[in-house]
């Protein structure tokens, strides 16, 4: 029997555009966001970022135990009912008046709990028919995008963001403390009898965190009045590792070059790193300056502890999570 | 039986088809980087908390943080309104672009005064866009905190005034 040609032509095309319709299908299957944008998915993953973000901004935390409860988790790390790090001065108020000002304690402590306690905690799990799946997390505290370090740690949470998922990602403006700072008037300052243009802090440590010390009313009294360097126990800082120095003029920073005059309306401002005062004495902090002098001279020298208060700049809080 | 070689053809077409939409979509995945647009909800969500934070943070910092505080930068209102080229508030305009950017705003200031309501513009940097979000938020001033900014809020000794602090903001 002879066999009809146009039959097997289109028995062949169906095979081919089959071929061809089963590769479309699988790649509408592969990449599902592809064809259907802001599918439903994706939603509960941005009220998970949402929910965490908002947690750990505005919530102080709990903690408690058949006994005793309260806010302040970061010392009862082993019954944390939930983690929060908004700054708290009542423990037992259940509730902060700081939201978004960030507690140092309760983020050195969140860096330290164990993984599973802190995905439990955060509720950074989905829950199907039972089966519980983390969240791929990346919780990160940053000033100009780079991470903030607390003792010499980035403060980054989780892992590396992938970049062929789609991540549900929610940024917070906060306030963390970086450190300590002091503002003398020149005339509170110290000398050592014979340097006049050299007054001297005692600094007790351990201090940790970043420096901050400002001067204003600075007496002139030459042609060229500038800063030369500061003396740590006689021994010369480096000014970029070890400190950076700046003057405020009406209000704007500008970087104190060792030739720059100073005026005796600025204010001079020195970020010491941190990490310089980490041992339990007392140290001697020198500043070497030129043509700008002090009357009150010591020792003692001026206690620079009884000056200090906690300070603290803006930065965000990004939290990122994916399926 | 006789074969028809046309026939293998569209198969082969087929196959080739397929595998070059498949190798096309691997190097497409692999190479770039997919972006997603979040979608309206989520923008605007994100929107609207960045602008409160922002309010917030103003509002709780210590002298030790910003140097002007929220409540401050009100009291110090002389009490003129802002238009496009000269606004007011210059301080709260500089902390607020610190904290937002990226961001665009406008800031109005509301208060009950002699039994009606004002509403006055204070800082000015555009016209908002149509999915501008608005976030609030109340400082009470006091004479003597108006009297140790420098504003002219006029107040008694005895009288508080509540302001609420209105941030327009929109993304660029």
């Amino acid at each position: 029997m002879m066999m009809d040609e146009d039959g097997q032509i289109s028995l062949d095309f169906l095979l081919g555009i089959s071929l061809f319709l089963i590769a479309l299908m699988f790649i509408v299957q592969f990449i599902p966001g592809l064809f259907i944008p802001g599918t439903s998915g994706e939603g509960s993953l941005d009220y998970t970022a949402y929910r965490t973000a908002t947690i750990l901004v505005e919530d102080p935390g709990w903690w408690g135990n058949s006994t005793s409860s309260g806010t302040d988790w970061e010392e009862n790390t082993d019954n944390i009912l939930r983690l929060g790090l908004a700054a708290d001065d009542d423990s037992s108020s259940k509730l902060t008046n700081t939201p978004n000002l960030l507690s140092k304690q309760k983020i050195t402590q969140m860096m330290m709990v164990n993984e599973s306690t802190l995905v439990e905690r955060l509720g950074l799990y989905n829950n199907v028919d039972g089966t519980l799946f983390s969240y791929g997390y990346n919780i990160s505290i940053t000033q100009n995008d780079t991470p903030q370090s607390l003792n010499n740690t980035p403060i980054l949470l989780g892992e590396t963001i992938p970049y062929d998922r789609d991540v549900s990602k929610i940024t917070r403006i906060v306030l963390v403390e970086k450190g300590v700072e002091a503002q003398f008037e020149a005339d509170e300052l110290t000398i050592n009898a014979s340097e006049v243009e050299d007054p001297i802090l005692n600094v007790t440590g351990p201090l940790n965190g970043e420096i901050k010390v400002q001067i204003s009313n600075l007496n002139i009294t030459g042609v060229d009045p500038s800063f030369k360097r500061l003396m740590l126990d006689g021994v010369q800082l480096n000014e970029g590792p070890d400190y950076i120095s700046h003057k405020l003029v009406n209000g704007t920073m500008i970087p104190l070059e060792p030739t720059g005059k100073i005026n005796n309306s600025d204010i001079v401002i020195f970020y010491i790193e941190p990490g310089i005062f980490n041992d339990t004495r007392t140290y001697e902090l020198e500043i070497d300056l030129k043509d700008i002098t002090f009357t009150k001279s010591g020792p003692p020298f001026l206690d620079f502890n009884q000056y200090i208060k906690t300070f603290y700049e803006p930065a965000y809080l990004t939290v990122e999570v994916w399926n | 039986m006789e074969l028809n070689d046309r026939a293998q053809i569209h198969t082969l077409e087929g196959l080739a088809a397929a595998i070059l939409m498949v190798i096309t979509m691997l190097a497409i995945t692999q190479s770039a980087m997919i972006v997603t647009p979040q979608n309206e909800l989520s923008m605007i969500v994100h929107q609207e908390q960045i602008s409160s934070d922002a309010l917030t943070v103003l509002d709780i910092a210590p002298d030790t943080a910003i140097q002007y505080n929220l409540t401050e930068c009100v009291a110090g209102w002389q009490g003129n309104e802002s238009n496009v080229t000269s606004s007011n508030l210059e301080t709260l305009d500089n902390e607020l672009a610190n904290l937002l950017p990226d961001i665009k705003y406008n800031v109005d200031l509301a208060y009950v005064k002699d039994g009606e309501l004002n509403t006055k513009q204070v800082i000015i940097n555009g016209a908002a866009t149509e999915d501008a979000v608005v976030v609030r938020r109340l400082v009470t001033l006091s004479n003597s905190s108006v009297t140790s900014s420098g504003g002219a809020w006029n107040l008694t000794d005895d009288e508080l005034m509540v302001v609420e602090v209105r941030l327009t903001s929109w993304q660029i």
